[in-house]
């Protein structure tokens, strides 16, 4: 592998870790941050999904920036590559939804409801 | 073996197309009889027995099925008592996704995978021997304690306390708990079987891009097993070490969490859902891309769907949980993601659509199936989508109305395409011929029966009937519905009937089938029906994700696999370039005493920690005869 089809599994995988990984702990912190957000009436919850909504927006804009940089050969290797990283693409977008969805909880809630 | 004399020994290109099939005949068989059967690591041979083992346990758990509408259809019948009603309908659930569900779904893989990606046989087959006997052993425990009348009575999730040392009276929540550790034991080691298959044994130019969808649902399949399972038999193992040995997992008194236990059992439950589903969805892609004769539409965005799904049913668990009085806002997280999911399922269903839309669809069985599943799985889906959201839940959770709503996603969603699917494959695993005749009547049946018999549940639900009652008052108004419900459901049996009547009568009577009777365009078709031991005689080289349906007269080959040694080729991950040669361990009996060792070791455990402790002797045993190094090179460049 060059140093140049390193580059470009590194973004094309991005899209793949970074999503998925903020959706993880978005979700995670969606668990323990309501019972603060109770206690201090402000919406602890909210940033953490809206950040990785962001992170994973900008995870699917480098997975397909990836794309371009693809030498357009016929090379084997190069189709499997559009795959993955078209892939890590719409993964990106896909968790971004998730998270923007997860946001509108504390938006609308407490934390004090039960 | 005298061949091994020879400097480098016998490859395929030696020889003659004859003389080499019956070098590799010698070298890859099943010897016949008993030691064969308890020898063998045949993928084929182990997938069609776990097939064959996993829809016994469909039709014991159906028959169980009929026995509880048999008691619900009057107002206050007295044929089942209560406590056998709560057996009856734990060991139904558990016995439907731990005996059946999920392992069926597995050992379709199990046969198939190895021979769409074109390789001799599973990888690590000695482990799947292994997995087979363990799941049996899982499946007889169950089964034995239910003959002995000391079944599980705690419902097929075990909520604890019910199911704790406090209200758990008896050995029956641990025979639960540890038929969990058999059938999850069996179940990871087949993922992990299946994970290498895929990602290190395709056929030489099967890079990711061309691999078959049933490849990448079973792969991705395989690494949600691998992530899922772990947190049940975490739970298991806590339920029955409080049980047995006084810890307080669970315990608040001591500072455990009741609350514990759900999480953990539906961090790896909502996951199981989609490993039961997510195979169908590469039956039904299969399916429709032969029968409509042209590929899937949108191979990307189904590859997408498969993975945005399976991470995303890692962040759901929580809406099983809409009732214990979380925050509000914690459950939204949930809600969000459950409705997140609905994206890429939708995607998959218009890409389905468009296949059928643009292609010229035969009608025959398989297909019929996959539209009995469409009208069933979008009810589903939306009962589905309803019941995540958290006021509607509240009011609806354990009632008949999720009764209803799993039952469409499970049967519907599964159970419909692994019929096709079996009506699919089954010529090329008996090289026999389903009759169409007996396969229309089925369809009609099933989906006629299924929809008659769980639709009204959703009108049950919704007028107050809960789940797992062993009867109920006149004065409710339910017996009419329920008389209906359960005179349904006898039609529904008896499309399950005729298909396994078909079936049955197919393997002895039916027509010859040839290698490629539904001109499919995958490489499993691309072999003799049944397939010979060694699956291929040379190693099939890829240039689509249809071979098949290539204009070229004859499959390119690779050459040189040895012939008097058992060898796969090994490729690589993205692009599958061949890497090496790599020998495929030999049957041995080992895999199936390591299996009983560890049978002995786990129920023992049931009554005695000390039995971990001296289980472990003769387990350790038998591996060691199991890994006995033969000195042979493990692999060539
Ligand atoms: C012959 C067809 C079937 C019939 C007539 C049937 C009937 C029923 C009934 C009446 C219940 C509710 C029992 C109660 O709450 O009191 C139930 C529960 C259940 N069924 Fe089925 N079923 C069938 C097939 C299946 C299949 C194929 C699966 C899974 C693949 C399945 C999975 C379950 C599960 C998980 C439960 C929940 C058990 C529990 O509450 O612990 N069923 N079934
Ligand atoms: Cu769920």
């Amino acid at each position: 592998m060059t140093a140049r089809d390193r580059n470009r599994w590194a973004l094309a995988l991005a899209g793949w870790l970074i999503g998925p990984v903020c959706w993880a702990i978005a979700t995670q912190a969606g668990q323990i941050l309501p019972y603060a957000d109770c206690r201090a009436q402000w919406p602890w919850s909210l940033p953490v999904p809206l950040a990785g909504a962001a992170l994973s927006a900008a995870s699917a804009w480098l997975a397909w920036r990836s794309l371009a940089s693809r030498r357009g050969g016929t090379r084997r290797g190069d189709a499997a590559f559009a795959l993955v990283a078209s892939l890590g693409a719409m993964l990106g977008l896909l968790l971004a939804l998730a998270m923007l969805l997860q946001a509108i909880g504390p938006m609308v809630l407490t934390g004090c409801e039960r | 073996m005298s061949s091994d004399a020879r400097p480098r020994g016998l490859r395929d290109h030696q020889l003659d197309d004859a003389a080499g099939a019956e070098a590799l005949e010698r070298t890859w068989r099943t010897p016949s009889g008993w030691r064969g059967f308890f020898t063998t690591v045949d993928h084929k041979i182990i997938g069609r027995r776990y097939i064959v083992t996993a829809f016994i346990f469909l039709a014991l758990g159906g028959i169980l099925g009929l026995v509880m509408r048999l008691q619900l259809a009057w107002p206050e019948a007295r044929y089942l008592d209560p406590d056998l009603y709560n057996q009856i309908f734990t060991m139904h659930g558990s016995n439907m996704m731990f005996l059946f569900a999920v392992p069926v779904m597995e050992a379709m893989g199990v046969y198939l995978v190895p021979l769409m990606v074109g390789t001799r046989n599973i990888a690590f087959p000695r482990l799947n021997a292994f997995s087979y006997w363990i799941y049996l052993a899982g499946g007889l425990l169950l089964w034995i304690s239910f003959a002995l009348g000391m079944a599980p009575d705690v419902g097929w999730f075990a909520y604890v306390p019910l199911s704790g040392p406090q209200y758990g009276a008896g050995k029956r929540a641990d025979i639960w708990a540890q038929m969990i550790t058999f059938t999850e034991l069996s179940a990871l080691a087949v993922a992990v079987e299946i994970v290498v298959t895929v990602l290190k044994q395709r056929a030489p130019g099967m890079s990711l891009d061309r691999m078959p969808l049933f490849v990448w649902t079973m792969l991705v399949t395989a690494f949600v097993i691998i992530l899922a399972m772990p947190a049940i038999m975490i739970a298991s193992t806590s339920l029955i070490l409080d049980r047995l040995v006084g810890t307080h997992f669970f315990n608040p008194a001591e500072g455990g969490d009741v609350l514990l236990w759900q999480h953990l059992f539906w961090f790896f439950g909502h996951p199981e859902v989609y490993i039961i589903f997510l195979p169908a969805v590469g039956m039904i892609s299969t399916i429709l891309a032969t029968f409509s004769r042209r590929p899937v539409f949108g191979y990307e965005p189904m590859v997408l769907a498969l993975v945005g799904t399976a991470l995303l049913a890692f962040g759901l668990w929580v809406h099983h949980m809409f009732t214990t009085g979380l925050p509000r806002v914690a459950e939204g997280f949930f809600t969000a993601s459950s409705m997140a999911i609905a994206v890429p399922s939708g995607l998959q269903i218009f890409c389905w659509i468009v296949t059928l839309w643009y292609g010229r669809p035969v009608y025959r069985t398989p297909l019929l199936y996959v539209l009995a599943f469409f009208f069933t799985f979008i009810i589903g889906g939306m009962t589905g989508v309803m019941v995540a959201s958290v006021p509607l839940d509240t009011q609806l959770h354990d009632t008949y109305f999720v009764v209803a709503h799993f039952h469409y996603v499970l049967i519907g969603g599964a159970v419909f395409p692994l019929l096709g699917a079996v009506h699919y494959w089954f010529p090329k695993i008996t090289g026999r011929m389903p009759s169409e005749r007996l396969g229309r009547w089925s369809v009609a049946l099933t989906f006629i029966g299924f929809n008659l018999t769980f639709f009204p549940m959703h009108l049950l639900g919704l007028q107050g009937m809960t789940r797992r009652i062993y009867t109920y008052q006149a004065e409710m108004g339910w017996g009419g519905l329920n008389l209906f419900v359960s005179l349904s459901a006898l039609v529904l049996a008896a499309g399950f009937l005729v298909f396994f009547v078909n079936l049955g009568r197919a393997a002895r009577h039916g027509e010859p089938a040839g290698d490629n009777p539904w001109g499919a365009p995958t490489l499993e078709w691309a072999t003799a029906s049944p397939p010979p031991p060694y699956n291929f005689a040379m190693i099939p080289v890829v240039r689509s994700a249809h071979p098949l349906w290539d204009d070229e007269e004859v499959l390119p080959v690779a050459s040189g696999l040895r012939v008097d040694r058992r060898e796969l080729l090994v490729t690589r991950v993205t692009d599958a370039r061949p890497e090496a040669r790599e020998s495929s361990p030999r049957n041995s009996i080992w895999p199936f005493w390591s299996a009983v060792a560890t049978t002995i070791m786990l129920i023992s455990s049931i009554f005695t920690p000390w039995a971990v402790v001296w289980g472990a002797v003769p387990i350790a045993i038998a591996l060691t005869f199991w890994f006995w190094p033969r000195g042979m090179p493990e692999e060539e460049s």
